[in-house]
């Protein structure tokens, strides 16, 4: 039972870890929700094809993860067709307002 | 003689990458606790940009000025306006947005080069922010080492963070100035559109040497103000002699900026006389608060028709101290201007109407104490709130003015000159705007006209 438990925390404190290694730093939020509400607010409204997306509609690490490896797979395109540094402030205002933020944000 | 072009250029692209070239990044490693530490940094390359800037109102928040009747200094440190009335004896709060750090009371140094906020304006992260109710300090949140390394030339959010939020909260005062400004559209503003012009703040408020050209007509109506629509566009810029004929009595915003307020709602009205009631607080169809205790009763609106006055480019205001009468509406800013001046152009403005505290005995309005310890907002003690307000006041001292001890509430107007916003020409004012049987939005007896111009000949013109 001990074992299990150091085992878990082990677990716990390595995601911690993991986690916090992502956390998105550096991009600029004011200009990133302007970018998101410009290009990704196009599909993502309310009743949109791509349903609807807000900040909040993930928490932190999953925005994270996503900008990471998802990189909107379902239409690469899209984000072939922004910059770098685009991104990186879409991710950051995306980041800053989700759903476990200090801010969450539904983008007004 | 010809000028040498080798060195010319040489000069402009030095001039032009010098913010580009230089990596803050390489010289400033931080940490730093406070945002003086940062700036304690900067000035040991950029002593004479912290000079100058402590020249400008940014940092003085006063400028000498020319009233009709008078020579005065005055700015926001002495504006007595509708909405929180004065920034004296409210600092901490009102400060949060001066080019500073720690002008918390009478006894900031202005001579206090460390003091200067360079990040305020400079700051490119997207993340610097001072503590609202913090004396112009930074917040804790903030990581001043990032922020420090990424320094740059200002774009609109950094100029936003203060005249889009002035009066506690978005788009409070202006009418012309919100948050939608930051990143607007062509509709919104076809000088700043982002997808167009994309102008920032200082492709117009033309800046040399920290001197920000511009002035507004709350906190300077003497101040000088160079910028026009005639510094890029013709005089004469219409292809119809009609408009152009036209633009001899009528500024170029009338037609131009048919509306305010387009995106985000802007405060109409604040009438403090209710404040201090157990009502319920109330929101209005805009989410924005209607009635609050500490504050009172609040009209918002979005959209707006501006109200048209004559305009020659000066204005008038109350000053503190000056007599004033409860039964009048006062304005506290307004412009000046007639039909028969032939340097004034009907205008459009943003009125916004107030209900504010004076003193019965003396007749003067009062500057109360709102915000911090024995303020209105802890004790809804209106004359508590009067005495140490006006106690505080350093004008109010030095012309032995005191709260006589006798309050009620009167009436007052600001008038704000509306000159942002403007719309794409296809969204201009028509000729039925103003010119139509049932009656345009122009109040033509109320400018002086006997009656519509184009309907009747004979009546009075304007003077040119």
């Amino acid at each position: 039972m001990k074992m299990m438990m150091n085992m878990m925390s082990c677990l716990v404190v390595g995601l911690a870890l993991a986690t916090s290694a992502y956390a998105v730093d550096g991009g600029n939020p004011k200009k990133g929700k302007h970018l998101y509400k410009k290009t990704c607010k196009v599909c993502h409204s309310q009743g949109d094809v791509g349903g609807e997306m807000t900040p909040m509609t993930k928490t932190m690490s999953q925005w994270d993860r996503y900008f990471k490896r998802n990189k909107h797979k379902g239409n690469p395109e899209v984000f072939q067709q922004l910059s770098d540094k685009d991104k990186l402030d879409i991710q950051q205002f995306l980041y800053d307002h989700a759903a476990d933020s200090d801010q969450p944000q539904t983008c007004g | 003689m010809k000028t040498p072009i080798f060195p010319l250029l040489l000069g402009l692209l030095i001039s032009c990458s010098s913010w580009a070239g230089q990596d803050h990044g390489e010289i400033l490693s931080g940490p730093f606790a406070s945002g003086s530490e940062v700036t304690s940094q900067c000035i040991e390359c950029h002593e004479e940009h912290a000079t100058a800037l402590m020249k400008s109102s940014h940092w003085t928040w006063e400028l000498e000025q020319q009233l009709p009747d008078r020579t005065v200094k005055r700015g926001k440190k002495n504006t007595i306006n509708n909405f929180c009335v004065a920034v004296s004896s409210n600092e901490p709060r009102c400060t949060s947005c001066h080019a500073g750090y720690g002008w918390k009371d009478n006894n900031f140094d202005f001579n206090d080069m460390t003091k200067v906020d360079c990040l305020i304006c400079h700051d490119t992260t997207g993340t610097y922010v001072k503590d609202p109710a913090g004396a112009g300090e930074v917040a804790a949140k903030v990581n001043l080492t990032r922020v420090a390394q990424n320094v740059g030339r200002p774009v609109r959010d950094n100029c936003g963070s203060c005249h889009f939020f002035g009066g506690g909260g978005d788009g409070v005062k202006h009418g012309d100035l919100d948050s939608s400004m930051s990143y607007p559209d062509k509709a919104t503003d076809v000088h700043m559109d982002t997808d167009g012009n994309d102008f920032q703040c200082q492709d117009c408020h033309v800046t040399q040497d920290h001197q920000i050209t511009g002035n507004a007509m709350g906190v300077s109506p003497g101040g000088d103000n160079p910028i026009g629509c005639s510094n890029c566009h013709e005089a004469e810029p219409h292809k119809k002699a009609k408009l152009n004929q036209h633009s001899q009595a009528i500024a170029c915003q009338t037609c131009h900026i048919p509306v305010f307020a387009k995106n985000e709602p802007t405060k109409m009205s604040w009438d403090w006389s209710t404040a201090g009631s157990d009502r319920p607080q109330t929101v209005d169809q805009y989410g924005k608060h209607s009635y609050m205790k500490k504050k009172g009763d609040f009209v918002w609106a979005k959209s707006v028709t501006p109200e048209y006055a004559w305009y020659n480019g000066k204005a008038d205001a109350y000053m503190p101290g000056d007599k004033m009468d409860a039964k009048v509406t006062t304005k506290l800013t307004y412009p000046l201007g007639s039909i028969s001046d032939p340097q004034a152009k009907i205008t459009p403005f943003k009125v916004h109407t107030g209900k504010q505290i004076f003193d019965k005995k003396h007749n003067i309005f009062i500057t109360p104490k709102v915000f911090g310890k024995g303020g209105y907002w802890k004790t809804f003690d209106w004359a508590k709130a009067a005495e140490l307000g006006m106690q505080q006041n350093a004008t109010m001292v030095e012309k032995g003015i005191s709260f006589s001890g006798e309050y009620g509430f009167a009436a007052t107007e600001m008038w704000w000159p509306i000159n942002h916003m403007v719309s794409p020409k296809s969204a201009a004012l028509q000729c039925k705007d103003c010119h139509s049987a049932k009656g345009g939005r122009l109040d033509w007896q109320a400018l002086g006209y006997d009656g519509d111009p184009m309907k009747n000949k004979t009546g009075v013109r304007h003077a040119r």
